[in-house]
């Protein structure tokens, strides 16, 4: 993980204090020990629920907050404080879906038995370990912290929020870049002698030239750099791109059709069928979770051996 | 005769046991085999043998007095059925003992893949819910007891909350850690050594052997289930400033020792840490001025990072940095 959980808990909680001193703020916070200053020492940590909380108590609106990380209204959300351990723990058991625990443990580098017991709210975890939880669960950490602070504040987290917001501004602008981009960590890339477009382009179903232009946009947005005749990502993760609207779905799901009526291999599947309201926001809530599931299984899947579209769509009829 | 035939005629020896370990998080009963384990009704094995009742001599409690004796004790008989060739025991007694059994079978092999030596601890004999002579074992607990005798004590638990303290793999994994503790420093697990009876060196046992449940769980609150004690939790705050006097209480500097082994834990992970924690105290028992008084026990934490320091550079400067809130400390190799 790039980002340093615990240097980005110190900056979290310096950024919230703003300009009053360490000790008005713990008194804000209820603490008659200057608490605040162990905090952005890294000597403590707060809970999860208490950083939250004091969030909430400096002005920021932390379910909207989270409604902004998630782009929508999470259930749990209805039922929990999300400043409270019952909520923290509502939160993190939503996001770790279907996530076998041991995997969650191991991609957060956390023991299964604390991971455990923050997931049931047996015990909670600490600021830093919260935004592992978050990385771990989300891929989005970022996110999660751009819904809370102004991130350009968190010196741990700006230029890293830099470069993911270029990478989206690009995905959005040209969308076959993502895929060129994940094309140049291919195991077989890697493995040319030299840089080869149309090796690229066979992969990718493009032209030459198609490929040609997405390489000159990754360059130009600083993502890609040539090292010994090959381009080298400078960085891959996940780029969450829902604020350009419905424009990439429509992009994905048009190259979809495409490769459909061209008889490309892929899996292509429907199915028309009647449901009842409850069902069908337990289908809407299985392929969320579907979703993640895929996110984390090609977090972890090792080599890089082909480029893949993946497009879920369920749709009510009227 | 047909009776007698009835009786005479033990259960097949099952393939698998059902045992409490710990599995995705949570510590549940498990159908797991103990190879080790030759006869599960009287619980003789390689391992060690068993003996149920007895009396146990001595003060567990003060490290000071001398040898403590056990005497008396009869036999196991463990009542269980066979089912679909696991082993399912009739009541707690045998919940209890498979699963002190099954934890020293894994925590063996466990230790030996990481060529940390074991061998002379074993076999180790244990004594299940003796009595007890003297002060100090009147509640729940479990006990290794290792000046005299070599052996473990298992005694009886009415105050667990989801699981008995015999059962519970962390427990045991933390008394067999005592064992490992002496055989490292005093070269034996029926001597004691020099320095035992010091309140600091207790401390550090106490820690050592907390570590060793802990990273090899990989639970940093291994004996919540049982007993929740927030105070031994080794993801917490621990300090060496706030821990309470030595001879009042050597768990709490122990829990700053166990702490620290678990800040390398969530710097690596649980096998590195140990491997290193073990290092470090093999170190630390090879100095002779602690045998002499001289060398506090906080020797230990700057000798793990200094062992850290040669293998895993990369994670040093953090570990300094868990050192110093822990202990208030900056040794050498951290400037």
């Amino acid at each position: 993980m790039e980002l340093d959980p615990e240097q980005l808990a110190r900056e979290l909680v310096r950024v919230l204090r703003g300009t009053r001193s360490q000790t008005a703020f713990a008194r804000r916070l209820g603490y008659r020990s200057n608490v605040v200053y162990t905090w952005e020492s890294g000597r403590r940590w707060p809970d999860a629920s208490t950083f939250l909380y004091a969030a909430a108590r400096t002005g920021v609106d932390v379910p909207a907050a989270l409604r902004a990380f998630y782009r929508g209204d999470p259930p749990w959300l209805a039922h929990h404080d999300p400043t409270s351990p019952a909520g923290v723990a509502a939160m993190l058991g939503d996001l770790q879906g279907n996530t076998p625990l041991s995997e969650l443990a191991a991609r957060a580098g956390r023991s299964r038995f604390a991971v455990s017991r923050w997931l049931k709210g047996k015990a909670e975890p600490r600021l830093p370990d919260l935004l592992r939880m978050i990385e771990a669960t989300s891929l989005r950490l970022l996110d999660f912290l751009a819904a809370l602070v102004d991130v350009s504040t968190l010196p741990g987290a700006a230029e890293p929020w830099r470069r993911l917001e270029a990478a989206r501004t690009l995905a959005w602008r040209a969308p076959w870049s993502q895929a060129v981009l994940l094309a140049l960590e291919l195991a077989g890339y890697r493995d040319l002698p030299a840089h080869d477009d149309a090796w690229l382009a066979t992969r990718l179903g493009l032209t030459p030239d198609e490929v040609h232009a997405a390489v000159e946009a990754l360059v130009a947005a600083g993502q890609v750099r040539r090292e010994r005749g090959r381009y080298v990502p400078l960085e891959v993760k996940a780029v969450d791109v829902r604020r350009a609207g419905t424009a990439l779905k429509e992009f994905w799901a048009e190259v979809a059709l495409a490769r459909l009526r061209g008889g490309s291999a892929g899996t292509f599947s429907y199915n028309v069928f009647t449901v009842s309201e409850a069902d069908l926001q337990r289908l809407e809530e299985m392929q969320r979770a579907h979703y993640r599931a895929i996110r984390a299984l090609v977090a972890e899947s090792a080599p890089s051996e082909r480029v893949v579209l993946v497009n879920l769509q369920l749709v009510p009829l009227g | 005769m047909t009776l007698f035939a009835l009786l005479a005629c033990a259960p097949d020896r099952p393939a698998r046991f059902l045992v409490v370990d710990g599995r995705e998080g949570d510590y549940a009963l498990v159908e797991e085999p103990i190879p080790e384990l030759v006869d599960p009704g009287r619980m003789t094995g390689t391992l060690g043998d068993g003996r149920v009742g007895g009396y146990l001599a001595g003060d567990l409690q003060d490290p000071r007095l001398a040898d403590v004796h056990y005497s008396g004790g009869g036999a196991v008989h463990l009542r269980y059925s066979v089912r679909d060739g696991v082993g399912v025991p009739h009541d707690d007694d045998g919940v209890v003992l498979w699963s002190y059994y099954h934890t020293l079978s894994r925590v063996r092999a466990e230790l030996e893949a990481l060529d940390i030596e074991v061998a002379p601890i074993f076999p180790i004999d244990f004594a299940y819910q003796p009595s007890v002579g003297g002060i100090g074992l009147s509640t729940t607990n479990a006990a290794y007891v290792g000046n005299g005798i070599h052996l473990f004590v298992l005694l009886a638990d009415r105050l667990y909350a989801d699981l008995p303290l015999g059962a519970n793999p962390g427990v045991i994994r933390h008394e067999l850690g005592h064992a490992l503790f002496q055989l490292i420093v005093a070269g034996s697990p029926f001597d004691e050594g020099p320095g035992a009876e010091r309140y600091d060196v207790r401390a550090l046992n106490e820690g050592f052997a907390d570590l060793l449940a802990a990273l090899t769980l990989d639970d940093p609150r291994f004996i919540d289930p049982s007993l929740v004690l927030e105070a031994r939790h080794l993801d917490g705050d621990a300090t060496l400033a706030d821990a309470a006097p030595v001879d009042v209480d050597p768990y709490s500097r122990g829990t700053v020792y166990a702490s620290l082994a678990w800040d390398l834990r969530d710097r690596t992970d649980p096998d590195t840490a140990l491997v290193h924690a073990v290092a470090a105290l093999e170190r630390w028992g090879d100095e002779e001025r602690w045998r002499e008084g001289q060398s506090g026990v906080d020797t230990w934490a700057t000798l793990l990072v200094e062992e850290v320091a040669t293998e895993r550079p990369d994670v040093v400067s953090g570990l300094c940095d868990d050192l110093q809130r822990r202990f208030a400390t900056t040794p050498p190799v951290c400037e």
